[in-house]
């Protein structure tokens, strides 16, 4: 299996060489500014899509199905992918947490409990896209998983923004500051993180059920 | 031992069955399955490595069973497709370090060795190789991990005459160590000619013959005449024509050599020209 990570970092290198770029450019812009949430998620999404073109890459070279010749086994085939998700998806989260915490000291207003419940936030909505969209990915491959991946970026567009409606009318009806110092709790984090771990293993399973069954041709 | 045997291997897809293969390749020989496009050598080759569920049938590999001990064969087992499959922006020395954390038994040295002797550059991304180094790289990655078996799919397919040569004798060398084999498909039946000690036909998913080459060249020929003498000669014996073809300039049959009266006006009859007949044909039988 190491042998399997090598080759997609080896691509992840060669190939998303332009992401540093840009993610040097929007980690400027929130270590400038005074803790704009949009950069950070935007940060955080960014790199949600490796997974999806890794598996472009490997179907266009045909190493999704040279790989299944080597002695790997489907289960090391489909962790190896996980593992990358997991990987790129951590490593996003620490470099645009620490612009965020940055960006927020410097404008002299860092809130722990903010910084936590959004952090958390970012986590958790990487680890539902890179769950949600793998085990399709496995199933049909990476044309019908990009399509799907367009279906998730809106699901979560409309999902924010019915978060957002309800927040503008929360705040009218005078509830939000209750709700406020419930999502900034200690335990927001570990709970996050938590959930994240059981929806990427449950994600997982699936995706070897999945891929075991799956004939390559 | 037989390096492969393959017993009663059905698979059935939509628009496609292969049925009822049987195959033995003996240990230190090479099988060639020859086929038009599409007959079901890539579908064979991927049964073989479990890549793909079989109806029914048996594999055996290396003296293992194909399903059950899969990791073991892969392991001993070097694999060229026709279409290679490595990262296309990898370079040959990244190949190298992948491939040696997938193969426990992955013999550095040994895949440097034939890189140097195939002329590879080693920092090249592979998608700037062309047909032939792409080829000879797969090669290189097949033949770098001890494997006791080679299955090629189409290796030789879209090389130069030269770099076709080459190959044939790289695995005629390879097959000199009596616990090396080699199951090579191709529909370019020279270098098959040239190559292996055993040949299969293969039409529709249906094996139509395997058999040693020698034994093959030896007990068949080709007869060319009128249609009347060739109708004559399947009169005399039924079992003599087994498949003729018609043109309005005269008639050919591959006739089976031992089935014939004597002073029979024969030509020697290549492989080529026996597999075009057995498909093109009309079958006598």
């Amino acid at each position: 299996m190491k042998g399997l990570i090598l080759n997609d970092l080896y691509l992840i290198i060669k190939n998303f060489k332009a992401y540093v770029f840009i993610f040097a450019v929007f980690a400027a812009i929130t270590l400038t500014g005074n803790g704009n949430i949009f950069m950070v998620f935007y940060m955080i999404f960014f790199v949600a899509v490796i997974p999806t073109t890794l598996f472009g890459l490997d179907e266009n070279s045909r190493w999704n199905v040279y790989c299944c010749a080597l002695p790997c086994t489907r289960k090391h085939i489909v962790m190896s992918k996980y593992i990358i998700g997991l990987a790129s998806e951590l490593t996003a989260v620490t470099a645009s947490g620490i612009c965020y915490a940055v960006g927020m000291i410097r404008s002299g207003g860092f809130d722990p409990g903010l910084f936590s419940a959004v952090m958390s936030a970012g986590f958790l909505v990487e680890v539902f896209y890179i769950s949600a969209s793998l085990p399709f990915l496995f199933r049909f491959g990476a044309i019908k998983g990009r399509v799907f991946m367009m279906v998730m970026v809106c699901v979560v567009c409309i999902v924010f923004s019915g978060v957002g409606i309800m927040a503008a009318n929360g705040a009218e009806a005078g509830i939000m500051s209750e709700v406020y110092t419930k999502i900034q709790s200690i335990w927001v984090a570990p709970a996050a993180l938590a959930a994240g771990l059981a929806i990427y293993t449950l994600s997982f399973c699936i995706s070897c059920a999945i891929y075991s069954k799956r004939e390559i041709s | 031992m037989n390096a492969l045997e393959i017993k009663n291997l059905t698979k059935t897809f939509k628009d496609f069955k292969l049925s009822n293969i049987n195959l033995t390749l003996p240990s230190g020989c090479i099988l060639g399955l020859v086929g038009e496009n599409g007959a079901g050598k890539s579908t064979t080759v991927k049964l073989i490595l479990d890549m793909l569920r079989a109806d029914s049938g048996s594999i055996t590999v290396l003296g293992r069973d194909s399903r059950r001990d899969s990791l073991y064969i892969k392991e001993n087992v070097g694999v060229v497709f026709d279409d290679i499959g490595i990262s296309t922006r990898l370079s040959a020395a990244e190949v190298g370090k992948v491939m040696k954390n997938i193969y426990s038994n992955w013999d550095s040295s040994e895949y440097m060795r034939l890189i140097d002797k195939f002329s590879l550059p080693m920092n090249k991304p592979f998608k700037d190789f062309s047909r032939g180094m792409k080829m000879k790289l797969g090669i290189a990655i097949a033949m770098s991990h001890r494997a006791r078996l080679l299955l090629l799919d189409e290796a030789t397919s879209g090389l130069d005459p030269v770099m076709r040569d080459e190959i044939v004798s790289m695995l005629n060398d390879y097959t000199r160590d009596e616990t090396h084999s080699v199951l090579i498909s191709s529909h370019i039946v020279s270098d098959l000619e040239k190559l292996c000690d055993y040949i299969a036909f293969i039409h529709k998913g249906e094996i139509l013959l395997c058999e040693e080459k020698d034994i093959l060249l030896s007990e068949y020929g080709i007869m060319r005449g009128s249609e009347s003498e060739i109708n004559n000669m399947s009169d005399i014996n039924p079992d003599a024509v087994l498949h003729k073809k018609i043109t309005p300039y005269g008639a050919e049959a591959i006739v089976k050599k031992n089935c014939l009266p004597a002073g029979a006006r024969l030509g020697a009859v290549g492989i080529e020209e026996l597999f075009v007949f057995m498909i093109k044909g009309e079958n006598v039988k």
